[in-house]
């Protein structure tokens, strides 16, 4: 069919207009960068996932930093976690990357691979910085393949929280230390008041997914674990994993110690309305806990029966690829006075988390009292970061120890069997 | 410009344009109808261009390449469609989204449309109950998505709470289970666009000439043979709309699945768009992740053509 004349040029007009219209998006177009300036202070742009109960503390914080000196102005972009990958690798192929975001560290080596985030070895080779003073824990979680990529923001232990008034209506007044203790524990702590095989309270909440890895120190103190120490071979098929997960399941699903297969939130939710007596969790909860009305106790998490770790995790500041030398080096002047020891005193008080420094005294720290238990020295010392560095760390996670532990806790097949089907996957993985 | 002759024979100076205007071209009906629907439908199909059908072509093309949004896509020929065939996590997803289609699509339907003919009988309230039906389809899918994971939560839900006091206790929750997370992500499905299928079906029931349900009335037949004689096939045209409609929305599901069980447990609720976004998203592989979405693309080219074949034999006129 021959068109005529008008809806030709009908047909031209709209073509015409796509092709510009993808003209313009494609074309490097001069837009202004906010932070490109030649007199004033650089301004930077932070995107960070702290959109907590620790905003308040970090946006304080990042103010106070604008207020101390006139080079660095710092613009801080509140993110919520499940979106902030999203964005900064959007943002970063947009070539509009805020000039710092956080990751979390279990996350790092994704980015590195990616070509996400810039190497900051210069950042730790300027003794300035006094990054000499931080915990090995934080800075190895910005680090991969020995090189630096990021400069901790945060680092935290995981304790036992626990409730106090359900310990004393049990009859029980400490915690357990070991697991053998809270296999005697847990049924007292475990109420079904109405018989009908559904809890009302449970020992413990054991979050599975999308939570802080609350089972992985119960690996690890059965000397399992999903990984190995090096982050080059799947550790699901190991004995001590074997050996964990049967004791850990048997606890849940026989003796419902705790709801199965619980998110990380279910799992605060079930702590906080005080229809759980423990909670391995990290110290953002227990202010919230105390607001609750739970009368608090953090203890140092029970030991299995091959040695004591700690979970630990850390998040760093980060510098996207695409970002400037100016402003990258005007970032370290703001990770340099975040990580100074003034400055990781009143974040310690603020959030409750552990100074990212050695030499911060816990005299300095008292006026919160979760910052000094949850960095106590023999809790460090056993601190290990969870999948710090490891390649594919967060999709071993999600891609074959979640599944797998749903699984086990949904009783679909024997224990074994299941953990080599998610050896391999989580091998794959980390072969990949 | 050119002479012309005026009416007493005089010559008369003829701009070009008052030529035209003179003799102007007549045009088919077929072009000029075809002209103003190009121009009525131009800004709709510029905006179509834009945003559907170039990142389309674009993802096709991204879909034989290697791609992680930060380095340029590495051109891999057939790899991720080769990976596509291998990869059982892909056959799950699959599987699971016919499943969700199929229920979600014939229960949507025969649903909306009994609602529907409740709905167009008269009886007290009747307006808030149509309002409280459509409610539902107004409200954002993530919020309806987290309020149901409220309710329904083993220890802190309400609606897990009441079942548990009428002797329907859910044990560890419907959300955390392997047999009863996907009927609950279907049936949040079906009740969020419950009430839009349902205006559609009061639609093609109020265009039903009376004098139909009258005749039937006469030779005998009473309101359920009414129903299922005269009301179900004079709806078909209405059918094939939701049909087509539920079947494309419930094929690209993945808003309440993100939401409420994150394709667990165990992948026992992922779906194609999930495991799209998880590809992409999560792993960074956008090559693999356009793959997928062209099979989706193929999935319901295929589901609608067979639905319109199916419906249009059964077309109704009245």
């Amino acid at each position: 069919m021959k068109l005529s004349t008008t809806p030709r040029i009908a047909a031209a007009i709209c073509v015409g207009a796509l092709a510009l219209t993808s003209v313009a998006a494609c074309s490097a177009s001069p837009t202004e960068d906010p932070g490109q300036q030649t007199d004033g202070p650089v301004k930077l742009e932070y995107m960070s996932f702290f959109t907590g109960s620790d905003q308040p503390v970090v946006e304080a914080l990042v103010a106070e930093f604008n207020a101390s000196q006139d080079e660095v102005e710092v613009e801080f972009l509140p993110t919520p976690g499940d979106v902030i990958d999203q964005k900064i690798m959007q943002s970063i192929a947009g070539g509009d990357a805020p000039d710092i975001v956080s990751v979390d560290s279990m996350d790092l080596a994704k980015y590195v691979e990616a070509g996400a985030v810039q190497a900051i070895d210069d950042y730790y080779s300027d003794p300035a910085n006094e990054t000499a003073a931080l915990t090995t824990a934080a800075v190895g979680g910005g680090s991969y393949d020995a090189v630096h990529y990021g400069a901790p923001i945060s680092f935290f232990t995981a304790m036992l929280l626990w409730n106090k008034g359900l310990f004393e209506a049990a009859g029980l007044d400490a915690p357990p230390t070991t697991w053998e203790e809270f296999d005697q524990m847990a049924p007292k702590l475990t109420v079904d008041e109405n018989g009908d095989g559904v809890p009302e309270q449970y020992a413990i909440a054991l979050g599975a997914k999308e939570t802080l890895a609350m089972y992985q120190p119960l690996l690890w103190n059965a000397g399992g674990g999903l990984v190995s120490l090096d982050g080059k071979t799947a550790t699901l098929t190991d004995p001590g994993t074997i050996d964990a997960i049967t004791f850990w399941a048997d606890q849940v699903v026989n003796k419902k110690v705790s709801p199965a297969g619980m998110t990380g939130a279910d799992a605060d939710a079930l702590f906080l309305s005080g229809k759980a007596a423990m909670e391995m969790i990290g110290p953002w909860a227990a202010p919230a806990a105390v607001d609750a009305g739970i009368d608090l106790g953090v203890a140092e998490p029970f030991t299995g029966p091959s040695e004591r770790v700690t979970l630990a995790g850390a998040t760093q500041f980060c510098v996207p690829t695409g970002v400037e030398e100016s402003h990258r080096l005007a970032a370290y002047k703001f990770f340099a006075w975040w990580n100074a020891h003034d400055t990781q005193a009143k974040w310690a008080v603020g959030a409750g988390f552990p100074p990212n420094r050695t030499d911060v005294e816990a005299s300095e720290i008292s006026d919160n009292p979760y910052p000094a238990l949850f960095g106590a020295p023999s809790v460090m010392s056993t601190a290990r970061v969870y999948m710090a560095g490891v390649h594919n760390g967060s999709l071993v996670t999600e891609e074959a120890w979640v599944p797998a532990l749903e699984r086990i806790l949904n009783q679909d097949g024997e224990i074994e069997e299941i953990l080599a089907e998610a050896n391999q996957t989580a091998q794959s993985l980390l072969d990949n | 410009m050119a002479t012309s002759q005026g009416a007493k024979g005089e010559p008369v100076l003829v701009l070009g344009w008052q030529r035209k205007r003179c003799h102007p071209r007549r045009l088919s009906p077929k072009t000029s109808r075809l002209r103003a629907s190009l121009l009525f439908l131009s800004p709709a199909l510029l905006a179509l261009a834009i945003f559907s059908v170039w990142p389309m072509i674009r993802a096709l093309y991204l879909s034989f390449t290697e791609y992680n949004i930060i380095r340029p896509p590495r051109w891999t020929g057939l790899d991720n469609y080769r990976q596509m065939i291998a990869d059982s996590q892909l056959h799950n997803a699959v599987v699971n989204t016919l499943v969700y289609a199929a229920v979600g699509t014939v229960g949507v339907v025969v649903m909306s449309m009994g609602l529907a003919a409740i709905l167009n009988t008269k009886f007290p309230l009747r307006s808030l109950v149509r309002t409280a039906v459509f409610l539902p389809y107004i409200t954002s899918l993530s919020i309806v998505a987290i309020a149901w994971s409220f309710l329904l939560n083993p220890e802190i839900g309400l609606l897990s709470h009441w079942l548990n006091e009428v002797g329907f206790g859910t044990g560890q929750g419907v959300l955390r289970s392997p047999q009863l997370a996907m009927p609950a992500v279907i049936a949040v499905g079906i009740w969020k666009n419950l009430g839009f299928y349902t205006v559609i079906y009061l639609a093609g029931l109020q265009s039903i000439p009376r004098e139909l349900y009258e005749a039937a009335s006469v030779d005998g037949a009473g309101p359920i043979r009414r129903f299922f004689k005269l009301t179900v096939p004079l709806l078909n045209n209405q059918t094939l709309l939701v049909a087509v409609m539920a079947t494309i929305t419930n094929v690209q599901v993945f808003d309440q699945v993100y939401v409420m069980t994150q394709g667990g447990p165990f992948f026992k609720t992922d779906t194609i768009v999930n495991l799209i976004y998880r590809s992409g998203f999560t792993k960074l592989d956008f090559g693999y992740a356009s793959a997928i979405s062209w099979l989706l693309v193929a999935i319901l080219g295929v589901l609608a053509a067979v639905q319109m074949i199916y419906f249009r034999r059964r077309a109704v006129r009245y």
